[in-house]
Order: structure tokens, then C-alpha cells, then sequence
């Protein structure tokens, strides 16, 4: 009878069972999973330091005074050297790890405070007996290593883990009093970087041009400027005086300078029929009545390039008391630039001016050569 | 057998390899690049001669008996023709192109001693060659070079003579640096059409003279006026305030390359002051000191702001001449002209002033129209 009682229990038990009436539970006594777990590391070859960002789903949360456990797998070393200061944990606003905001545990010994700790393998999490607690089913982000950026409470972190070798599975699993658990495979390999390599070709360009507004015209580049007066400066202009426009770009790292020289130095304009009889050229402002002759660089309208440092004076189109620069026989910069420019332009002015004493001549003239150098 | 050799050999490779022990690294055959590399030309018009300037800094140096070369692009012509004398070749202080100071080597063609560089052209290539144990350049310093006339340095040879010429327009020139000293790099320069301006100006002829009388300076006239007034035995009288006697203003200015000169005749030539009425009668010019009761007439030129003319030479130049003056010294007049102011240069601002003297004796005749007429006549040379 007995015997009968029993068997149509067990009987009843299993038609129960099969038929999915009756299910014997194993979750009731075991923990909770985690989910949408991930561990994103910020470098994954091999034998290589590396940050760790995992994120998962806590469908407990984490109670005050629970802990939990990150238990590296048998690769990863530097495991036992994480200290507080290079763990952050937050908890995400929602349940979604993709859009949840974060806010972050302050991170310490404290009982307010989330503790953290490495020994062996493990890094452990322990929650402060009267520690803002990790709510149920919100998505929990923990940093280790240099990522562990906030401060509050402690740190910045710094790399304490070394992936392991290549070839081993490699995981992260999560346990602890909190209730929860969850297991994260990671992969480590020979290599996570590629290297990527280009050639830019050297580049350099450099072109003059004369006239009264900017434009492409051809050799041989004269500058007219006329006849010359003892009651005026005669300069470069738009309309009578050609200026000088000078054109580059190069890709050189160390960018490129343009000289200027003139045939004649400091005698500037020089008589081609009598050699004593000249303009002279010298630093100065120019004024109506006063011999002088020289360069200068209109600050408007330059872009790329930069005034060389004795050419940084007062010039414009057409202006009477432009402030010019003394010319030599040997190179002098007038325009430089330190870095790569691609569109490099410059208006450079021709100034002079004479006194009633100076000698009639109709053949006074000065060549100027320009070079342009490059340093790459 | 020979199959089992070579598959012996072959074992024994990867043995090594595998081991550690053989270690094919490709870093010994990796040439370093130069850095801070600048080559400036004199000049960078197309197919014009021009002398390089080669600034770098090399990471490697050059040892003993290594080799340095500097090939140019193909349109480069000229380079076969440069021998040691052509080159300077310089080692700075640091590694700072912009501020090292640089020290020359001794350059020869070849047969270097230990302590010299073999540099010559050849084809599109010059080379630059250790003679030995102190022929090195140090490494992490910036080498200069200089190619053609500006390899003005003499140590071993110098200076240049040759010149490399630029191609023809166009982007692709370059000079590529390498040889066994183990660093490599290049550098592009731009040959363009044209890398010269011409300025030209005309400065037009300018002259102006003009006179004037007074006992001040200033502007009055024509007619121009010299009255002496009524003469006396007893006091030279002279242009000035003094005696109300009017001085010649001469003032002019010119861009003459020559200057000017202004030339002075008179009506009388040495008879001087003549009578209209009686031509006999006269105050006699000679050049002499103004005496009081010794008849003379004529001219002389103050210092008293005097400017871009000088005094005529020998003549005007000479002896005293102040406005007022009783003793000055005068000048003999001509019925030709004479020159009394001159410059050999451009005047802006010239200014005389002449002075007038005139005296007599006590046996000049009485009149009242002793006259002569000065003429003044200035020209440039241009």
C-alpha cells in the first residue's frame, strides 16, 4: 500500500514534471545572470598593458555591504596590483548599457564609499555599509585601469592588468555576494594594431609676376617706374607703378623663405651711362626730396608667407611714406614662413625718391633677383 | 649529397633563427633620413648657371672612407664638369642649421689624404669621399655644401669656377642625397621662368638761375640795380647795408651731373665804371685790394651764405670779401666771360651773394654817369 502511495507520487510527480506543471527550479537557490555583459578592453594583443571597461546588466543590483568578485582568467597579471584608485564604478540610468548615462560610486575605504581591491586574480567590489547601493536591473560600468578617470573618492587610474598570451580562453567572470553572476570571454591576440604608411611627395612652387593688379604675366619682369621727381615719392600703385607679386606654396616642414638682391646694394639706381651718378638704398621712410630707393612688402594683402622680421614696416599700395629696406648684393629674406603653406602671395612695393641735386639720367636701373628655398 | 648539404645548411639557418642566436634584422640595411634640408640657389631661372647652397643635418655622420652622394634630377646640367675646387664642404657646431657656425674641410679632387675629402662630379652625381681616420663628419651635426662660385674656401683647393646649370622649367627637380654613409633624403627645388626684376627710372633735366639786388636778400626785379651813389676819395664803398649799395643775389639749382657754372662779363671789360658822356673818364677794374683814394671798381663773392656753388678758382676764390667791407679784394672784369661761381656737381639749392666795390682818387673826372652792366650767364653740364 505503501509502496503503491509512493509510486503513484512519483508517478504523478513525473507527469506533472513532463507535462511542465511542475518544474523543480534550480534558479531558486542559484544566482542571477547577468546580461548584456561586455568588457571592453583598449588593447587586446598579447602580453600587452590594457584598460578595462565591462558593462552588464545587474538584475539584483548591489545591496550595502555585498561585494562582488571579477576573477581574471590565468593569463591576465597585474591582476593583484589594482588598487582603489584605479577602479571606477557607476550605474547606468536604465537597463541599457548603449544610452544609459552614468553616474559615478565614489570610490574609497569608506563606508559611504565602494571599496575596490586586487589580489591574485581577483578584484573585488565591496559596497560601504551605508554606500549609495546599485539599483536592481540598471546597467553597472566598471573601469580598471587608466580609463578609470573620475576622481571622485580616488584616483585617476592607473594600467595595472597585462593581457595574457595568445591562444588561451581568456575570461572575466563575475560572482560575489551581490547575487549575481555572469562570465565574459575576451580575446586576446598576437596583434590589434596595423600600421599604416604613406609617401607625400616634396613639394615647391614659386612664381613673380608684375603689374598693377594680380595676375599671370610673362617674362622679362620690369618695373618702370618713370620719371622720377623731387616733389614726390613714385611708388607702386594700381594704376602707373607695377608692384612686384610674389606666388608659392610648398609641403617642406620647414616651410619656405624667399630672398631678394639687388645688382647695385646700397647704390640702389644706378646710372647705366655714368656709375657714380645713383639712388642709393638705404633703411629709412620715404620722402618727397629725399634720394632714397627700396623694397617693401604691403601688409594688407599678404597671406601664407610672413613679412621677414626687417620687412615688418609700414607699406601699402601706393603709399608716400612707405618704410623701405636698404637692398644688398647678397641674399636678404623678405618674405619666410617656418610650416607647409599652400597659398602663399605677396605684393612687394617699389619705392623712390629723389632730391633736385640728383643727377639726370634717363637710364638709372637696379635688377633684383628673388630666391626661393625651401627646408624640408 | 649536395642536396643533403644544402638541406644541412639550411637546418642549421633555422636552428639559429629559431634559436635567437641568427637574427636577420632589417634595421641594418635602413638608411635615416636627413632632416632640416634646404639647398639654396643664386639663382633659380631656368637654364641659367647658379651656385647650390646644401644645408642638413645628418643623423648618421660620415665615417672614415664612407661616401656621401648628391644626385641631381636630369635637368641639371653641368655637374660632370665639377671638380674639388668647386665645393666647400663645412661641418656646424650643433645641429641647429639656422644658427651653427661652420667649419670647413679640406676638399681635393682626389688622391685625399686622411684628413681630406675627395669631392668630384660625374654624370648627374657628385660624390663626396672620406681620404681616412680624420676625414669624418660628426653625426647629429648640419653639413653645409657649397656648389660653384660661392665655394669661395681655398683649405685644399678652391676657389670654384663651375657652376651647375638649371633645367628647363618645370616641377620636378630635385637632388636626392645618399651613399654609404647610411643617411638618406631629398630635396626638391623650383626652376622657374624667370627670377629677376628690372627696374628702370628716368630722372629729367632740371635747371634754374635767377638774380637778384639788394641790401637783403629776397626777391625783386628785373630791372636789376647796383648805384653806388656819389663816390668819394676817402671811403671804399661797398654792397651792404652800410652804404645802402645793393648786393647780387645769384641763386640756381640743377641735376647737371656736371653742375653748373655761372660765367660774369662786363660792358667795359678793365675800364670799368665809363663815362656816358666823356668815355675817357673812368674808375679803371683791376683785380686788386680796395684802397680808399685809389680809383678801382669790380667784384668779388662773400662766404656769407654761400651754398652748392663754389667760388671761381684762382680768381673769386681768393682774398677778402664781406658785404661792407672797405679792403675787400676784387677781381678784374672782362668783355668775356668769366667764371665766378662753379660746381661739378648736382646743386638742390645754390646761393652767392657778390659784392660790389667801387672808389676813387681825388683826380677822377666829375660825372654823373660813370656805368657799366654786368652780364651773368649760368650753364649746366649734363
Amino acid at each position: 500500500m505503501i509502496k503503491k502511495f509512493i509510486s503513484s507520487i512519483v508517478a504523478f510527480g513525473l507527469i506533472m514534471m513532463t507535462s511542465g506543471i511542475l518544474v523543480l527550479n534550480p534558479n531558486v537557490a542559484m544566482a542571477a545572470t547577468v546580461t548584456t555583459a561586455t568588457d571592453t578592453l583598449s588593447r587586446q594583443r598579447a602580453s600587452t598593458l590594457s584598460n578595462h571597461e565591462i558593462k552588464f546588466v545587474t538584475p539584483t543590483g548591489m545591496a550595502v555591504s555585498t561585494n562582488m568578485t571579477l576573477v581574471f582568467s590565468a593569463g591576465f597579471t597585474g591582476v593583484g596590483s589594482v588598487v582603489v584608485a584605479d577602479v571606477d564604478v557607476a550605474e547606468g540610468s536604465t537597463t541599457s548599457c548603449a544610452t544609459s548615462s552614468f553616474t559615478e560610486r565614489s570610490m574609497g575605504t569608506g563606508a559611504s564609499q565602494f571599496n575596490a581591491a586586487g589580489s591574485s586574480q581577483t578584484v573585488t567590489i565591496t559596497a560601504g555599509a551605508s554606500a549609495t547601493p546599485i539599483t536592481a536591473g540598471r546597467c553597472m560600468r566598471i573601469r580598471i585601469g587608466a580609463n578609470a578617470t573620475d576622481v571622485t573618492g580616488s584616483g585617476p587610474g592607473t594600467i595595472r592588468i597585462t593581457n595574457g598570451a595568445t591562444g588561451s580562453a581568456d575570461t572575466i567572470t563575475i560572482a560575489g555576494s551581490f547575487g549575481d553572476a555572469g562570465l565574459i570571454l575576451v580575446e586576446i591576440d598576437d596583434g590589434d594594431q596595423v600600421t599604416v604608411t604613406a609617401d607625400v611627395s616634396q613639394t615647391l612652387s614659386f612664381d613673380l609676376d608684375v603689374g598693377y593688379t594680380v595676375g599671370e604675366n610673362g617674362t622679362p619682369y620690369i618695373v618702370p617706374l618713370g620719371i622720377l621727381s623731387a616733389g614726390s615719392v613714385t611708388r607702386s600703385n594700381t594704376s602707373t607703378i607695377k608692384q612686384i607679386f610674389a606666388d608659392g606654396g610648398t609641403n617642406a616642414s620647414g616651410g619656405m623663405n624667399v630672398t631678394v638682391r639687388n645688382a647695385n646694394g646700397n647704390q640702389g639706381l644706378k646710372s647705366t651711362s655714368v656709375g657714380t651718378d645713383y639712388i642709393g638704398s638705404t633703411n629709412g621712410t620715404m620722402a618727397a626730396g629725399t634720394p632714397n630707393y627700396g623694397l617693401c612688402v604691403d601688409s594688407a594683402t599678404i597671406t601664407g608667407w610672413s613679412r621677414a622680421t626687417a620687412y615688418n614696416t609700414t607699406c601699402t599700395v601706393d603709399g608716400a611714406t612707405n618704410t623701405i629696406v636698404g637692398l644688398s648684393t647678397t641674399g636678404a629674406d623678405i618674405l619666410t614662413f617656418a610650416t607647409p603653406f599652400s597659398t602663399g602671395h605677396a605684393q612687394i612695393q617699389v619705392n623712390a625718391a629723389i632730391s633736385g641735386a640728383t643727377p639726370a639720367h634717363t637710364d638709372y636701373a637696379d635688377t633684383l633677383t628673388f630666391v626661393a628655398t625651401a627646408s624640408y | 649529397m649536395i642536396k643533403k648539404f644544402i638541406s644541412s645548411i639550411v637546418t642549421v639557418a633555422l636552428i639559429l633563427m629559431t634559436s635567437g642566436i641568427l637574427v636577420l634584422s632589417p634595421s641594418i640595411a635602413m638608411a635615416v633620413s636627413i632632416s632640416s634640408a634646404s639647398d639654396t640657389l643664386s639663382r633659380i631661372k631656368q637654364n641659367t648657371a647658379s651656385d647650390h647652397t646644401f644645408l642638413f643635418v645628418t643623423p648618421t655622420g660620415l665615417a672614415s672612407t664612407q661616401n656621401m652622394t648628391l644626385t641631381f634630377s636630369s635637368d641639371f646640367t653641368g655637374i660632370g664638369s665639377m671638380v674639388g675646387a668647386d665645393f666647400d664642404l663645412a661641418e656646424g657646431s650643433t645641429g641647429v642649421c639656422s644658427s651653427a657656425t661652420f667649419t670647413e674641410k679640406s676638399v681635393v679632387t682626389s688622391g685625399a689624404t686622411t684628413s681630406q675629402f675627395n669631392i668630384v662630379g660625374a654624370g648627374q652625381v657628385v660624390t663626396i669621399t672620406s681620404g681616412g681616420v680624420s676625414a669624418t663628419l660628426t653625426a647629429g651635426r648640419c653639413i653645409r655644401i657649397k656648389a660653384g662660385l660661392n665655394a669661395t674656401n681655398t683649405t685644399g683647393s678652391g676657389p670654384g669656377t663651375h657652376q651647375i646649370t638649371n633645367g628647363a622649367l618645370d616641377d620636378d627637380d630635385n637632388i636626392v642625397i645618399a651613399g654609404s654613409f647610411g643617411d638618406t633624403g631629398t630635396i626638391s627645388v623650383d626652376i622657374i621662368d624667370d627670377d629677376q626684376v628690372s627696374i628702370t627710372a628716368t630722372v629729367n633735366q632740371t635747371l634754374s638761375f635767377d638774380l637778384d639786388t639788394g641790401t637783403t636778400a629776397g626777391e625783386n626785379g628785373p630791372t636789376y640795380t647796383v648805384a653806388f651813389g656819389t663816390l668819394s676819395s676817402s671811403t671804399v664803398k661797398s654792397s651792404g647795408t652800410t652804404a645802402g649799395v645793393n648786393i647780387i643775389f645769384a641763386d640756381g639749382a640743377t641735376n647737371a651731373s656736371g653742375g653748373m657754372n655761372v660765367t660774369i662779363r662786363n660792358a667795359n671789360g678793365a675800364n670799368g665804371l665809363v663815362s656816358t658822356s666823356v668815355p675817357a673818364d673812368k674808375i679803371p677794374n683791376a683785380a686788386a685790394t680796395m684802397v680808399a683814394g685809389t680809383a678801382n671798381y669790380g667784384l668779388c663773392v662773400s662766404s656769407n651764405g654761400l651754398a652748392g656753388w663754389a667760388k671761381a678758382a684762382g680768381t673769386y676764390a681768393v682774398g677778402t670779401c664781406v658785404a661792407n667791407g672797405g679792403t675787400n679784394d676784387v677781381k678784374g672784369l672782362t668783355t668775356t666771360a668769366t667764371d665766378i661761381l662753379t660746381s661739378t656737381a648736382p646743386i638742390s639749392t645754390g646761393h652767392a651773394e657778390i659784392i660790389a666795390n667801387a672808389e676813387i682818387s681825388g683826380s677822377t673826372p666829375t660825372h654823373t654817369d660813370y656805368t657799366d652792366t654786368l652780364t651773368f650767364i649760368a650753364t649746366a653740364s649734363f
